[in-house]
């Protein structure tokens, strides 16, 4: 017997809801159900919850505020996103749709960055508060099934832990949810993968350097050059004396190209507007992880006989281009998981005759949303999106305001004949995808 | 500058376990494999190519999962390293 079961005195208890993965949306969930005054447990593999985790940087607060309306007076909040730029990188030259809104500083606070080993302790220390159990450094190996092959439970090892249901919170590789078989064999063109690199600089520098104040944060995704023309973008978050630059690169598009992961990153890197950003500033760590980016077409079935399936495991990520969200929708789903736990509980039916409301709520609440976006994967497998248009722009912008005594044109006119037609074409698709 | 992967490794904190956590099923497969896509997908370095053999360290591993998803063979016996091993990020 494992000693963290015999300290947390989980062994022998019968526990309404194991939660497996003490991530957003798994702690979400046992914030919710404790609350509503489930007996939950939460299993997390990590020594602590989020420190097995990779992000790019951002927390979109629409569920959390929700949870704890106060949360900017405690969540770990680096800063504030204020400002949100579209950028499309070549060589010499970017294109950036750039947005700022000073209201989010203080007023309301859409998004802030942070760390996951912050962001996700501090969820779990809330679980904790709310009366959730939460035992770190436990590795769920399978669910447990009774005799009619309901699931009851979890196994870790040689330990077993009962509960009346489960909600798999275990992450983009959900070997749980694949092994009972709501969830097929992941595809390659449902997945990117994220490469971090954080760096560490002072925030005077950090302010100068982006043209903002320590009251505002940056989220930027670029297109193009960072991901060597490969489906898929960069991106850049400022902290308080922090940079992350990252890549994600469509894992379809990765692994037929020539190109390797670990020479992507390292290559944006190189680009002298990245290091006007990170000149002299020390690197503190590297990171990766996959993101499920399929959309619609990747959704896992949500519920089963005892069983929910929440967040990333479920593919619940939209990283449609212009939305980038992970985080945010996992804990609605969370949200959404221990509130019809709860009302298992109340009739005291875990079939899914009741856990069915889950995906009845989660297709009003949260999947319109993917409905509404579900061209976009089919729209951003377009190579022509990554491979032609980032130098497209930059040349047309470069033509605009070049000065060489050639008589200025219209915007269209500058676009030779085929290209016209498939510019339009394309941006017409895109503004109905996206 | 850029950074050799095994500088930015460095960077990482790993417990590791004295058992790897990941198994090639069959070496054979990955011998005859055309694509070998986990050599370029995998961001640890963990697979690399020596005398046209693919060689797996699970030391490094990140747990990301891209080797996995990548793998069109199958032939990648994927798992989660066993508490309280593996990765543990300071700023993911």
């Amino acid at each position: 017997m494992n000693y963290i079961y015999l300290e947390a005195g989980i062994m022998g208890e019968e526990f309404d809801l194991i939660v497996v993965g003490g991530g957003p949306a798994g702690l979400t969930a046992a914030i919710v159900a404790a609350r509503n005054g489930l007996n939950t447990l939460v299993l997390e593999r990590g020594e602590f919850s989020g420190s097995k985790n990779v992000f790019g940087g951002v927390v979109y607060t629409n569920t959390l505020r929700k949870l704890f309306p106060d949360f900017q007076k405690e969540a770990p909040i680096e800063r504030p996103i204020t400002r949100r730029r579209l950028t499309f990188m070549d060589e010499k030259s970017y294109f950036s749709i750039d947005f700022k809104n000073i209201d989010f500083r203080d007023k309301f606070v859409n998004g802030f960055s942070t760390f996951r080993s912050k962001f996700d302790a501090w969820l779990a220390k809330k679980a904790e508060e709310a009366g959730a159990i939460i035992a770190t450094g436990v590795k769920v190996d399978a669910l447990l099934h009774n005799k009619d092959g309901k699931v009851n439970g979890v196994i870790s090892g040689n330990d077993q832990m009962e509960g009346n249901m489960v909600i798999l919170a275990d992450g983009a590789i959900s070997l749980l949810a694949m092994s009972e078989n709501m969830k097929g064999w992941p595809d390659p063109n449902n997945y990117g993968v994220g490469i971090k690199e954080v760096f560490q600089l002072s925030e005077e520098e950090i302010n100068k350097r982006f043209g903002i104040t320590s009251k505002d944060g940056v989220e930027e995704l670029i297109i193009g050059y960072p991901t060597k023309y490969l489906r898929g973008g960069g991106f850049i978050y400022t902290f308080k004396d922090m940079i992350s630059i990252g890549v994600i690169v469509s894992l379809e598009a990765l692994r037929k190209s020539e190109h390797y992961a670990i020479d992507i990153i390292e290559d944006f890197k190189e680009h002298p507007m990245i290091q006007e950003l990170i000149s002299g500033a020390q690197i503190k760590e590297y990171s990766a992880h996959a993101i499920p980016e399929g959309g619609l077409r990747m959704i896992s079935k949500l519920y089963k006989d005892n069983v929910l399936v929440v967040g990333d495991a479920a593919g619940l990520v939209n990283s449609s281009g212009i939305y980038l969200n992970g985080v945010e929708i996992a804990m609605r789903s969370g949200m959404i998981a221990a509130e019809v736990a709860a009302e298992a509980k109340k009739r005291n039916d875990y079939s899914s005759k009741t856990l069915s409301l889950y995906e009845t709520r989660m297709n009003k609440e949260v999947l319109k949303e993917f409905e509404n976006l579900k061209e976009a994967p089919y729209f951003l497998e377009n190579p022509r999106l990554y491979s032609y248009y980032p130098k497209f722009l930059n040349q047309l912008m470069e033509k605009m305001i070049i000065s060489d005594g050639i008589p200025k044109q219209t915007l269209l006119d500058m676009i030779k004949g085929k290209e016209k037609w498939e510019f339009i074409e394309d941006a017409l698709r895109g503004l109905k995808a996206l | 500058m850029k950074m050799k992967i095994d500088d930015r490794l460095a960077l990482v904190k790993y417990k590791v376990d004295t058992k790897p956590h990941i198994i090639l099923k069959d070496d054979r497969v990955c011998d005859t494999c055309e694509g070998k896509y986990c050599v370029h997908v995998c961001p640890a370095s963990c697979y690399r190519i020596e005398n046209n053999k693919v060689i797996f360290h699970y030391e490094d591993c990140v747990e990301c999962g891209s080797c996995l998803i990548s793998c069109d063979k199958k032939n990648i016996d994927w798992n989660y390293p066993r508490a309280p091993y593996g990765v543990s990020f300071k700023y993911g």
